[in-house]
């Protein structure tokens, strides 16, 4: 196995990391506040769709992005409006998005492509070599010449964690969504509006899933495929889990699992252990998140009064 | 000596009594029916917007759903709807049950898998298919006998097997605290990796080793096929059983000691269980078991999708069938008659529509009905809000008020 | 000039006028107390003034100028701020982060945590509250916490300040380092809304004094014009020593019996630290203490919610300690709670089904696993007449049951189990006369049967006038032992608070 090869896996796990991280981020933001989004992969699924429909007809995957950021908004203030505005369940209004998503996008790509499956290919998304982030200084750099030829959404993933920490954890914003989740009743008697901080941080964080959404149609892949997201944004539930609800847990949680997503083709680069069942590494992820939230490798404890719906004169 | 006198006593054989447990609130019942109607509403309104005729888009999703008789195609479209309504009725009990246990159990898909794929081995792997096989031979025209035996061992095993994936979920619970939710999305991918990139992809344990290109496992033995009750069409004893599972959940809940406890416990759950507790019931246990029991019923779908439909364990996705439990349950409010009902009215949807194909609409259009029926679920709270709203104005319509408002 | 003034204020919830046409006014730097009983209205009342609820009806004037107070926002505004009840703290947050939240020190909209914690020590400083600012608030004692509360309301320029039942948390020596406080406070001018039932403290540190029942403003009155047995008296409504009879019965065996018992809160710290007493058969042994001291921990041991962490704890001689609570259920432990809401009942259960639970296992009430209704419901409408539970249709859901037969149902459920020792937690809190006096009445009944009954009451005049033997409890210790005959409410009162016993000093 040589460098370019090593480089080109290293690049590929970051795609795969890409859309897992946006979702975990999504996670994060949202269950900061106190309100669980199971709905996410949904999200996604609206994201990618919306992402590759503006990058199609514009020309332009920034076109794409920008549509993709729009619906997760839009679909984020339904999330917000049956949950926050009306008390609903969290899971149930989650799943509704979940069921919608499937069968809208379906009937979307049909209507718009009048195709079944797949969507045309992009000829400009971000994965293509003119959108690509070239740092040819870093080609000759052991381990991170991977990074010297990226797609930009993975530049981007990284700097919306940098920025999601920074948020979360240094701005008066940031201490005020956490205080939502961890107090929704301590944070009203201190003058904050939690309807209003946890409406900002579903629909902000609904976004980074419409946005993780558009990374994988119009940035790891080049076109929209009807099994999208194929449950990404569940491995990014769990990511987000496993990084223990911080921004940069979620990163490193991301990076795992999607080191555990492309461990096949690794496999089949290196040689290593060629009878390894391939099922073993995709379930990665899920059993690890088990293991944390059941404290048998170090305990995640999530924000206290995460799933709680707040009622504001209650007895 | 009446009628209804012997109607009452029919029914108390099967410990139906017209007593309630406690005074039900009709708006329960019209929760369910107007989501729906929006729903349908809202949808109609997607095909209007995209410049499709959506009186034509119902009249084919209805008219081929299996609920209106007559026509040609009419006895297979109701044993289809029949034979998708069994297994969303059987994860949609599943659902249900758990959600009378406050417990929400989102796992009902990875069961229902788990289910499948034991049902599917126990349908071809050749001990117990040729001891049936020979069996079947043997009795000559009471065959069916080996046939009913072999189908009740692979129902039986996919069940335990739904019932132990569910019950690890409900032990990490009560053990570790993880939260069941979360615990049970795990679960399911966990059992979809385990069986579609080990189990049944290429050269998998469980696929001929002659397969080069389509996926899938071996098929199951002929005895282990579900018996065919209307001929010519496809119809099998799924809808019997999955009748007699909703039975035995609804006996389960109001008649035994442990759904009496299960649901307590759910009342409970969301102020800490501590009435229950200190009344020594042993909360754990009975969240296990409630857990298991669950579990069950959903892979009781699974083993209805490999036996009665597809004869072996497919190599391309076969998702939403517990997911879709959860509209189910959410739409039959968690009692197992409404579950029958909202199953029903599933399958029809699934059945009409294929023929939505014809109006240029893609058979997943139903998926939007439903997510848009469990969304307006979700917003029950605004729909009670509203629907009271209604009955107050037309009740001080009906009867100008002498002083005081009509209360609801 | 009036700092504060309410008028005909009301608050109607579901079910329950919990306030009625309520009118007062505070003068600038008064300290001004309002008292009554759990549930008189007092908590929703600072909740409307504080902006939390909305009120039904009336107004409310802040400075003589009249106000709407929508929201907390509009309260804070207004330079009103509130000490709560359950203190609204992160555990996870710093002292620092605690105290700022909300009018956070900022750069942009960058949150600026250096300046933030000088900011909290200057104050702590000025006001001589000393608190570590960087701590986590979570692992702090309460009354650091409350500490913790008061900073942040002062931080905020409050010049009235609502005080929620301060003390009903805190240590004696923390009580009065509070009240030192808000003198200091009170001379700087700021206003003090204080709320309590607790009428010796209020006879300390109030100027003037409101007295609530059930909603309802009962009078106005000076403290100097006033003493504890008046403001009883109106808090309670007529002047009632409910008649307890006297009632001797020969002591029994022991039943109960603990020794050196050691329990653990849920936030894991040692609050029952070594107590040892029995209960015989045929006596009430009451334990008095303000709430608090221990008494929750030790009756979520005693009812197997949590195992004590050493020491022992017997049943009928035989060893409980790491028992379930269906263990100790079928020795013949008894339980009747005062959260009748979390602990008592299935709220959306019918009476039918709430009456036998604990027992619905096995004959008459099931068969295997099979569980006969039309049996629970025989039982229910026999316990519903015995017991006179209202309206009595065993279909209604216990939710729908007033207070007083809730407790009814509790009681006829709990004493028809087989038992030989009842526990029985503030048994009589939150109902009226009349359900209080049917309590004691069935207490002395199972006292008479020869049962072994421990009571453990808030209620001076309930463990004077039932027990047999009293225990008094502090800080988790039992500080005392008497007989009713050799105490009084005001020796009894001392040693609850502590008063004459060497103890450590906490800080």
């Amino acid at each position: 196995m040589n460098i370019t090869q090593i480089n080109l896996t290293i690049a590929q796990m970051l795609d795969y990391t890409t859309p897992i991280l946006f979702a975990a981020l999504c996670g994060v933001l949202s269950e900061s506040s106190g309100v669980v989004n199971i709905g996410l992969d949904g999200i996604m699924r609206f994201g990618a769709f919306f992402g590759l429909l503006g990058a199609f007809f514009s020309h332009s995957p920034w076109i794409g992005l920008l549509l993709g950021i729009a619906i997760g908004c839009l679909v984020g203030a339904l999330h917000a409006f049956i949950t926050i505005k009306w008390n609903g369940d969290q899971t149930v209004s989650g799943t509704a998005i979940n069921v919608i998503a499937t069968g809208l996008m379906t009937y979307l790509l049909e209507y718009v492509f009048s195709t079944t499956g797949y969507s045309p290919q992009l000829q400009n998304y971000f994965g293509a070599q003119a959108y690509r982030v070239h740092l040819p200084f870093l080609a000759k750099v052991p381990l991170l010449g991977a990074f010297s030829d990226l797609s930009v959404m993975i530049w981007f993933g990284f700097i919306c964690t940098v920025l999601m920490h920074v948020l979360l954890y240094h701005t008066v914003l940031g201490l005020r969504i956490r205080t939502c989740g961890e107090n929704p009743k301590a944070a009203t008697t201190l003058g904050i509006n939690v309807f209003r901080v946890r409406w900002f941080a579903v629909i902000a964080g609904a976004a980074l899933a419409g946005i993780g959404g558009a990374a994988l149609s119009i940035s790891s892949f080049s076109g929209f495929s009807d099994s999208m997201p194929n449950g990404v944004g569940f491995i990014g539930l769990a990511a987000m889990i496993f990084g223990k609800w911080t921004p940069f847990g979620a990163l490193g949680a991301a990076l795992l699992f999607g080191t555990g997503q492309i461990v096949q083709s690794l496999i089949a680069v290196t040689g290593i252990a060629p009878k390894l069942a391939p099922g073993l590494t995709l379930i990665l992820p899920y059993v690890l998140t088990l293991a944390v939230l059941a404290g048998f490798v170090s305990r995640s404890i999530a924000p206290a009064a995460d799933g709680m719906p707040y009622y504001k004169e209650q007895r | 000596m009446s009628e209804s006198n012997f109607t009452t006593k029919f029914l108390k054989i099967f410990g139906i009594d017209n007593r309630g447990h406690n005074r039900r609130d009709p708006l329960n019942v019209w929760v369910p029916l107007v989501s729906i109607v929006l729903a349908l509403i809202v949808s109609m309104i997607v095909i209007a917007a995209s410049g499709r005729n959506p009186f034509r888009a119902y009249a084919l999703l209805f008219g081929d759903s299996g609920l209106i008789p007559g026509g040609a195609a009419w006895r297979r479209e109701f044993a289809e709807l029949l034979i998708k309504s069994a297994m969303y009725i059987a994860t949609g009990l599943s659902v249900a049950l758990a959600f009378k246990g406050g417990l929400f159990n989102i796992g009902a898909e990875g069961q229902f898998w788990v289910g499948a794929i034991v049902a599917t081995f126990f349908g071809y792997w050749a001990p117990v298919a040729h001891t049936f096989g020979a069996m079947y031979a043997a009795l000559g025209s009471f065959g069916w006998i080996a046939q009913l035996l072999h189908g009740a061992i692979c129902i039986i095993m996919g069940m335990l097997a739904g019932g132990a994936w569910a019950a690890v979920a409900g032990f990490l619970y009560v053990k570790r605290g993880v939260n069941i939710v979360i615990g049970t999305i795990m679960l399911n991918w966990i059992a979809w990796f385990l069986i579609t990139s080990w189990l049944v992809t290429f050269n998998g344990p469980m696929t001929p080793a002659s397969q080069t290109f389509t996926f899938g496992s071996f098929y199951v033995a002929d005895t282990a096929k579900l018996l065919r009750i209307m001929m010519p069409t496809r119809l099998n004893t799924s809808i019997l059983l999955v009748l007699l599972a909703a039975y035995a959940t609804w006996f389960l809940l109001y008649k035994t000691t442990i759904g009496y406890e299960i649901r307590a416990i759910g009342y409970t759950a969301n102020i800490g269980m501590e009435t229950p507790r200190a009344q020594g019931i042993n909360i754990s246990r009975r969240i296990v078991q409630l857990m298991t029991i669950s579990g069950a019923l959903a892979g009781l779908g699974g083993c209805f999708f490999i036996l009665g439909m597809q004869y072996q364990f497919p190599g391309t996705a076969i998702m939403g069938y517990g997911w879709t439990g959860i509209g189910v349950a959410l739409i039959g409010q968690s009692e197992p008659l409404g579950v029958v009902l909202a199953g029903l009215f599933i399958g029809a949807l699934r059945t009409g529509a294929t023929s939505m194909q014809v109006a240029n609409i893609p058979k997943t259009f139903s998926n939007i009905i439903e997510g848009l029926a469990v969304g307006f679920i979700a917003l029950q709270v605004a729909v009670r809000y509203y629907l009271v709203k209604i009955i107050q104005r037309r009740r001080a319509r009906r009867a100008p008020p002498a002083g005081q408002e009509a209360a609801v | 000039m009036k700092a504060l003034e309410v008028r005909s204020i009301s608050k109607m919830f579901p079910g329950n006028l919990a306030n009625d046409n309520i009118s007062f006014s505070v003068e600038k730097g008064e300290i001004f107390a309002i008292v009554g009983e759990n549930g008189a209205g007092k908590s929703t009342l600072m909740n409307i003034i504080y902006g939390i609820y909305t009120p039904s009806g009336g107004d409310l004037l802040v400075n003589e100028k009249e106000v709407k107070i929508r929201s907390v926002e509009d309260a804070i505004k207004l330079r009103m701020g509130m000490v709560h009840q359950e203190f609204m703290l992160i555990p996870r947050f710093t002292v620092t982060q605690n105290i700022v939240i909300g009018d956070e020190p900022h750069k942009g909209i960058f949150f600026d945590y250096g300046r933030a914690v000088r900011e909290v020590r200057e104050l702590s400083e000025r006001v001589s509250l000393t608190v570590d600012a960087t701590a986590v608030a979570g692992d702090l004692p309460v009354g650091v916490q409350q500490r913790i509360e008061i900073l942040k309301v002062l931080r905020r320029g409050a010049q009235i300040l609502i005080f929620d039942e301060p003390t009903a948390v805190l240590t004696p020596e923390e009580t009065v380092d509070l009240f030192v406080t808000m003198r200091k406070l009170q001379a700087e001018g700021k206003t003090i809304l204080f709320i309590s039932h607790k009428l010796k403290e209020v006879m300390e540190i109030a100027d003037r004094i409101a007295v609530l029942r059930r909603g309802k403003l009962q009078g106005i009155v000076n403290k100097k014009d006033t003493n504890e047995e008046e403001l009883a008296r109106m808090m309670v409504g007529r002047n009632v020593v409910l008649e307890i009879p006297k009632v001797d019965v020969e002591v029994g065996a022991v039943a109960f019996a603990c020794h050196d018992l050691h329990v653990r809160n849920k936030r894991g710290y040692e609050t029952v630290k070594g107590m040892s007493f029995d209960v015989r058969g045929g006596e009430i042994v009451g334990i008095a203490g303000v709430q608090g001291n221990g008494q929750d921990e030790l009756v979520n041991a005693m009812i197997g919610f949590s195992h004590p962490v050493s020491g022992s704890m017997e049943l009928n001689g035989k060893n409980m300690r790491l028992v379930t609570t269906a263990q100790l259920r079928k020795e013949g432990m008894s339980y009747i709670t005062e959260d009748r809401a979390r602990r008592g009942l299935v709220m959306p259960y019918t009476v039918r089904e709430n009456a036998v639970m604990g027992q619905h296992l096995g004959r008459p009430f099931s068969k295997g696993i099979r569980m006969d209704y039309d049996k629970l419901a025989e039982f229910a409408e026999g316990k519903v007449r015995e017991y006179d539970i209202r309206p009595g249709d065993v279909y209604d859901t216990a939710g729908s049951l007033s207070g007083g037969n809730q407790q009814k149902l509790i009681l006829a459920r709990e004493l028809s189990l087989p038992h030989n020792f009842l526990i029985a937690s503030q048994p009589t809190r939150g109902l009226d006369v009349g359900a209080t006096e049917f309590v004691y009445h069935k207490l002395l009944e199972e006292k008479k049967a020869g049962k072994a009954i421990l009571l453990i009451s808030l209620e001076l005049s309930e463990i004077l006038g039932l027990s047999d033997r009293i225990l008094v409890i502090f800080e988790g210790h039992i500080v005392g032992e008497t007989t009713p005959d050799k105490t009084t409410e005001e020796a009894l009162g001392l040693l609850m608070l502590g008063v004459g016993i060497d103890k450590k000093v906490q800080s």
